[in-house]
């Protein structure tokens, strides 16, 4: 049986696995912020996001007739995204939830690794909001103790985002405490130094392009600056909707996913682009406060369309040029 | 007889088509929105399925016996509007038993006068023109449908409202509320058509190496040289014939001897 190959001397310095393991790293340094501010709950968190994958992925593996193998890091990287993305009171129950629709509805289903049409962590995400609205939307407070096991008794407060869904001004917080993650939202994403941070390490190392989440976040604040939902001005208009939910981190380890972005250079642009109008959209006149996952999902729907386009107009103008 | 058992089950299956194999939902992809949206609970799905039988049999019966009489462009007009006709008194009489199901439903009850199950089965019983075959066949399909409607509704009803008729289930008290939104509704539906597909090509492949090992069995005995292509891989070498015999025949006496 013929088998095909790729020629042996086009080798790259990437693969599959190195990509993962840089993106795991970043994820480390995100969750050694999120235990100062949670404590051990948040690392104890992924560990059984982690664990819940391990599963998964043996379940699925059997299932295909396929064989494990440890070197896939690419459900590591799902099932530890998915708590940063959550708050950390949200019960151990959720996680599982989240992390097994993410593995075993959005991801295997659809072929496993480099086939997946959508986001699995966007996925898993979009379905514990559904399912737990209440508990996935309610946050602890920064530094205030949280126990390791078992229910959060303490008090949960709303984020920002809450606040400007309901049209009111978010206080409680400045530039600095936000940019530093000492406000009340998503355990991983509030953190927006470390996060842009991440994301320079991983420009630099080549896992991801820069020009997606840039443009992605660049359209969210000019989206923002020119149409508050709230009467402030501009610029804290901009501030508040970049750093609230998780629009930075899902920019960075979501929106930048290879597999279910587009692969072409303009189309990735446009496609940051319309990502960006789509999901300020949908914070505007959608029912839940955070909805990035909603919205990437959507923009994961018809990313081949971007690079499909791209070919036909450059095909177009190179017959012009030919001509 | 070569592939006995995989002939028998081939005819078996083609008799039950709607209920064994076949399904309206499943294989056809008929009656998709009923099955995906309306099956949020048990009772739901016992008002669609009444409404899809209300329609669907006699329909499928009056088709039989003067479809081929209609022109083609007026049978989906006629049957929609006698469908309709049909829904009207059942609609009423389904409002006063389950008054606050019929309005979740909402539009979902009022379509059924344009489902594609009906208009599909219908155009095939005009086409062959035979009530009694239209009968049957009518009900193996309504039969298939209402495994899947009350499978869908059950589940659902179970996992995402923790409740089954209504009746709160006390030991169900991990709730998915997203089972009951139509997201839901297509996913568990594609993995029941997935796991259908699966479970129905296990069987035909079991029943086919069974035939060929038995086939292999009889050629050996007959001292008969089997085709290479008759063999699977897998399948053990033809066995000599005193063991093949004895194999066969466990309790009868070996010929020959004192």
């Amino acid at each position: 049986m013929l088998r095909a190959y790729n020629p042996p001397h086009i080798r790259g310095r990437d693969s599959n696995k190195t990509i993962m393991d840089d993106v795991l790293i970043v994820l480390a340094a995100i969750y050694l912020m999120a235990s100062y501010y949670y404590g051990v709950r948040a690392v104890v968190l992924g560990l059984f996001a982690l664990l819940t994958a391990l599963v998964c992925d043996i379940v699925c593996k059997l299932l295909l007739g396929e064989r494990f193998s440890l070197r896939d890091h690419s459900s590591a990287v799902t099932a530890l995204l998915i708590p940063l993305l959550l708050p950390a009171s949200v019960s151990y129950a959720t996680v599982a939830t989240a992390v097994a629709f993410a593995l075993l509805i959005v991801k295997y289903p659809f072929g496993g690794v480099g086939q997946n049409l959508f986001n699995p962590a966007a996925g898993g995400i979009a379905f514990v909001s559904i399912c737990f609205s209440r508990e996935v939307f309610g946050y602890p407070t920064p530094l205030e103790p949280v126990p390791v096991f078992g229910k959060f008794e303490g008090r949960l407060v709303y984020s920002a985002a809450y606040t400007l869904k309901a049209g009111g001004v978010p206080t409680g917080g400045d530039f600095m405490e936000m940019l530093l993650g000492n406000v009340a939202g998503p355990m991983g994403a509030t953190n927006a130094l470390v996060v842009c941070a991440c994301l320079l390490y991983l420009v630099v190392r080549r896992a991801v392009h820069g020009q997606a989440p840039v443009c992605f976040l660049l359209t969210c604040a000019l989206y923002a600056f020119c149409f508050p939902r709230v009467p402030i001005s501009g610029t804290l208009s901009v501030m508040y909707e970049l750093f609230s939910g998780y629009l930075i981190l899902g920019a960075v380890f979501m929106l930048t996913d290879p597999v279910t972005s587009p692969k072409r250079g303009i189309a990735t642009t446009v496609y940051a682009v319309f990502a960006g109008v789509v999901t300020m959209l949908f914070r505007q006149f959608g029912g839940f406060e955070e909805s990035f996952a909603f919205s990437l999902l959507l923009c994961n729907a018809i990313a081949p369309m971007f690079d499909y386009l791209e070919e036909g107009i450059r095909r177009r103008v190179r017959r012009r040029a030919a001509l | 007889m070569y592939l006995h058992k995989t002939r028998r089950h081939s005819r078996r299956m083609h008799r039950f088509s709607g209920l064994l194999t076949g399904n309206p939902v499943l294989s056809l992809g008929l009656a998709l929105p009923f099955a995906i949206a309306a099956t949020f609970s048990l009772q739901a799905s016992f008002c669609i399925l009444t409404g899809l039988v209300a329609v669907t049999l006699p329909l499928m019966l009056l088709s039989s016996l003067v479809g081929r009489f209609l022109p083609s462009w007026l049978r989906p007009l006629l049957f929609s509007l006698c469908a309709a006709a049909l829904l009207i008194p059942l609609e009423s009489f389904l409002t006063g038993l389950f008054p606050t199901v019929l309005n979740s439903l909402g539009l979902y009850f009022p379509i059924i006068a344009v489902n594609t199950l009906m208009f599909y089965h219908c155009e095939k019983e005009a086409e062959l023109s035979n009530p009694l075959r239209a009968l049957l066949h009518a009900l193996l399909q309504l039969s298939g449908l209402a495994v899947i409607l009350f499978s869908c509704g059950a589940i659902r009803e179970i996992f995402g409202n923790g409740s089954l008729w209504g009746i709160p289930l006390p030991s169900f008290s991990y709730r998915l509320g997203g089972l009951l939104i139509p997201f839901g509704g297509c996913i568990l539906a594609a993995f029941l058509a997935a796991a259908a597909k699966y479970f129905g090509r296990l069987l035909r492949v079991s029943l086919y190496v069974s035939d060929l090992n038995r086939y292999a069995l009889e050629a050996s005995l007959a001292n008969e040289e089997v085709p290479e292509e008759d063999l699977l891989a897998d399948l053990p070498a033809p066995l000599a014939p005193d063991a093949a015999r004895k194999h066969l025949h466990p309790d009868k006496p070996e010929k020959g001897g004192r």
